[in-house]
């Protein structure tokens, strides 16, 4: 169940944050994160921020989940 | 959206709404249509103002389509549906093997459609007409009550003349596809689920794509709706063959897969409104195809059996015709 | 290709079979998205388990939320949900007859629109979100599930060597609560990457034949151990558990959520709309048998006959990412399997 993708803040307004994922862009909610940054990279199901991860370990599974190898 | 040579005169921004009377027969109806006919490219045919239009019928194959559009919103990034409407007629003759001589033009309205907004649609069919020297031959126009149809409907017929583009497809030859797919679905799917992006409908005439592969293809098919899924499993059973595609050699823009892999949804089930599918003889040639579009690609090959084979990136799975509307899942 | 293939291949020769459990339908997409299962040897088998919230949600809760948008409340739910059948018809049927419901991808769509009652399925991934809209004081009509409840009612009836568990359930609950659970099986969280999941697969194997009863975390970018503790807060805070029907398994004891706040329960409020529902009635599908990993779905007579994606008669045969009914339907002429 539960899909969910990795993206990157962009800007942060209260609980809400537009995050970038892999050139598409959305609000996400972050209150169920510890101290969001700017920059910082994080796994959002549903349009809710619900775990930080590393900027490599987004990176990877983006390349994966999107085959983004773009000819 | 201007005049593609900035030579035809611009009518000023119609106000207010469409209205019922607009559509009963009398003199507000003369004036719409008087508006919508200074729009388009009318000329080409006989009688087009008349009850009905005509041509002269030549020695050859006459080709004959007809569609209707509906889409929400009407306005969606790179287009709006006369965009779609225009260049899904055309492209139902042009992937057939005809040039198209004239289409007709039918618009259901709903009450209390701004005139600004339905004279945009109106202007870009007008613009395509031109640009493309396809004329719109005939028409006709109804206006509906408030809730009897969601703001417009278009119906369109498309006459055309050439040689027929379908022979058989055998065991060897390539399938093509003229440019990254899922475009249209993906920028109509953002917009609805609040998705920023740079995404814009892929709608366009295909007239030069079908001429740059005319020489080597077997049978061509506008993708549509159903997206390039559901055209892979309607020709390998048509044809009576099996398809067999390579998942990574599909053209598609990173964002389209980004899209289809937040919400969800497989990115060979999203619509396309420029784009076809093509199987081609063995010997194919995609440089004349690949200018129009670099994205355009093989993408693989027909061989004997039945069905459409997807390899992907580790194993093999079957692909079958979608069904349903597309919705975005949680899991 | 991947490295894990031919180390499965290594590791299972010899081995007699082993059942695999993915619990989550993620995992069961990927799975089949890959065509992984064609990938393994032929005693590896993998069997999808009750992760698909569409699929495990009762018969009655699809029918009291038709009730309710029949009955002019406008509702809102999460697109998967749309097309599973109830007694008479789906939300999609409801939608047609003039019913106001509102197709989600995300619960923040709604969080303004104070009339409009959620539909809430999902697991913990999902649940934190519906927690969110009821401390913003949206009314909710839960059927939300917990999903090692179910893990350990499976573990008792059925063969399972070993589970794959859930990669974003577990980022919530987190990693430690899966060893104080009481499921006596190897278990190997994954991420949802093909790779992953190949990896996953073999590290469990080796668990299995090894007969080693352990927890491996193979998500650690992803699932902390102690998991959301912000999500978790929230749940605890407006959330309560109760003893949740799961369509073909029954009722679980303390195996759903359902709002605290009595004012903000859909069940509650609208008591009377939601009992006029019409009582569940038996078509004959077995779906709970195949949520359960019992049978397959070539088993049940009406699969592919009278029960289709079109016009599925019940919850497996509706969702094609994770519906175990539409998986095989949609690769029931596959190569490999």
């Amino acid at each position: 169940m539960c899909l969910a993708v990795p993206g990157k803040i962009i800007s942060i307004d209260g609980s809400k944050a537009i995050v970038d994922f892999g050139g598409i862009r959305r609000k996400a909610d972050i209150t169920f994160l510890e101290e969001p940054k700017i920059g910082e990279y994080v796994i959002v199901h549903v349009g809710f921020a619900i775990q930080k991860v590393e900027e490599e370990v987004a990176k990877n599974t983006y390349n994966l989940l999107a085959e983004m190898e773009d000819e | 959206m201007n005049c593609a040579t900035g030579a035809c005169p611009v009518p000023d921004e119609p106000k207010g709404v469409i209205k019922l009377a607009d559509g009963a027969g009398g003199r507000e109806m003369h004036e719409l249509i008087k508006e919508i006919g200074a729009r388009l490219r009318t000329s080409g045919w006989q009688g087009s103002d008349d009850d009905a239009a005509s041509f002269c019928v030549k020695e050859g194959r006459v080709f004959f389509t007809t569609d209707s559009y509906v889409v929400t919103p009407l306005f969606f990034p790179g287009g709006n549906i006369g965009k779609l409407a225009f260049c899904g007629t055309v492209n139902d003759l042009a992937v057939k093997g005809a040039l198209p001589i004239g289409l007709s033009l039918s618009l259901v309205i709903e009450e209390g459609l701004p005139k600004d907004e339905f004279f945009k649609i109106i202007q870009t069919i007008g613009e395509l007409s031109k640009k493309h020297k396809i004329p719109i031959v005939t028409g006709d126009t109804k206006v509906m009550d408030k809730g009897a149809v969601d703001k417009l409907v278009i119906c369109t017929s498309g006459v055309g003349t050439g040689e027929l583009i379908d022979s058989k497809v055998e065991e060897g030859d390539v399938i093509v596809v003229s440019g990254g797919i899922g475009e249209h679905g993906a920028a109509l799917l953002a917009k609805r689920f609040e998705l920023e992006t740079e995404l814009e409908t892929d709608s366009k005439v295909m007239l030069e794509e079908v001429a740059a592969i005319q020489a080597y293809a077997r049978h061509i098919k506008d993708i549509t709706r159903g997206g390039l899924a559901s055209v892979l499993c309607e020709i390998a059973e048509k044809k009576g063959v099996m398809l067999e595609v390579e998942e990574e050699a599909i053209p598609a823009k990173k964002e389209v897969k980004a899209l289809c892999g937040m919400l969800g949804i497989d990115f060979m089930n999203l619509a396309c409104e420029g784009r076809l599918v093509a199987i081609c003889k063995p010997d194919f040639d995609i440089s004349a195809l690949k200018k129009l579009n670099p994205a355009a690609a093989i993408i693989g090959k027909v061989s004997k059996g039945s069905g459409v084979v997807v390899q992907t990136r580790l194993g093999k799975k079957m692909l079958h015709m979608p069904s349903g509307n597309i919705v975005p899942r949680i899991c | 290709m991947n490295e894990y293939i031919d180390k499965i291949k290594a590791i299972a020769s010899g081995m007699g079979e082993v059942r695999i459990m993915e619990v989550c339908g993620g995992h069961t997409n990927s799975i089949m998205k890959y065509g992984i299962r064609g990938l393994l040897p032929k005693n590896i088998k993998l069997i999808s388990g009750p992760g698909c919230p569409v699929c495990v949600t009762s018969q009655s809760d699809i029918d009291a939320a038709i009730e309710l948008a029949l009955n002019h409340i406008p509702l809102a739910a999460y697109g998967d949900m749309m097309h599973v059948p109830g007694s008479k018809m789906s939300l999609r049927d409801a939608q047609a007859r003039g019913a106001d419901i509102k197709t989600l991808y995300s619960v923040d769509q709604i969080i303004n629109d104070r009339k409009r009652v959620f539909f809430a399925v999902g697991f913990e991934t999902t649940t934190p979100m519906t927690a969110k809209l009821l401390s913003e004081g949206i009314t909710v009509f839960s059927s939300h599930k917990l999903i090692p409840p179910a893990m350990k009612v499976l573990v008792t009836e059925m063969k399972i060597d070993g589970f794959i568990d859930p990669g974003h359930v577990s980022t919530i609950i987190g990693e430690d609560i899966w060893r104080t659970l009481d499921i006596p099986r190897p278990q190997v969280i994954s991420g949802f990457q093909p790779d992953a999941l190949l990896r996953a697969i073999y590290r469990l194997i080796v668990l299995i034949k090894e007969k080693r009863v352990e927890v491996i975390n193979d998500y650690e970018e992803v699932v902390l151990p102690k998991g959301n503790m912000l999500a978790q807060a929230l749940i605890k805070k407006t959330m309560k558990e109760y003893d949740a029907e799961w369509r073909g398994i029954g009722v679980l004891p303390k195996s759903g959520l359902i709002p605290r706040d009595p004012k903000l329960d859909a069940r509650l409020v609208f008591e009377e709309i939601v009992s006029k529902a019409p009582a569940a009635k038996d078509n004959g599908c077995r779906c709970g048998e195949i949520v359960r990993g019992m049978i397959e779905p070539r088993d049940c007579k009406f699969f592919g006959k009278e029960c289709t994606p079109e016009r599925p008669m019940g919850a497996c045969m509706v969702s094609d990412s994770e519906g175990a009914c539409a998986i095989a339907f949609k690769y029931g002429r596959s190569l490999s399997e």
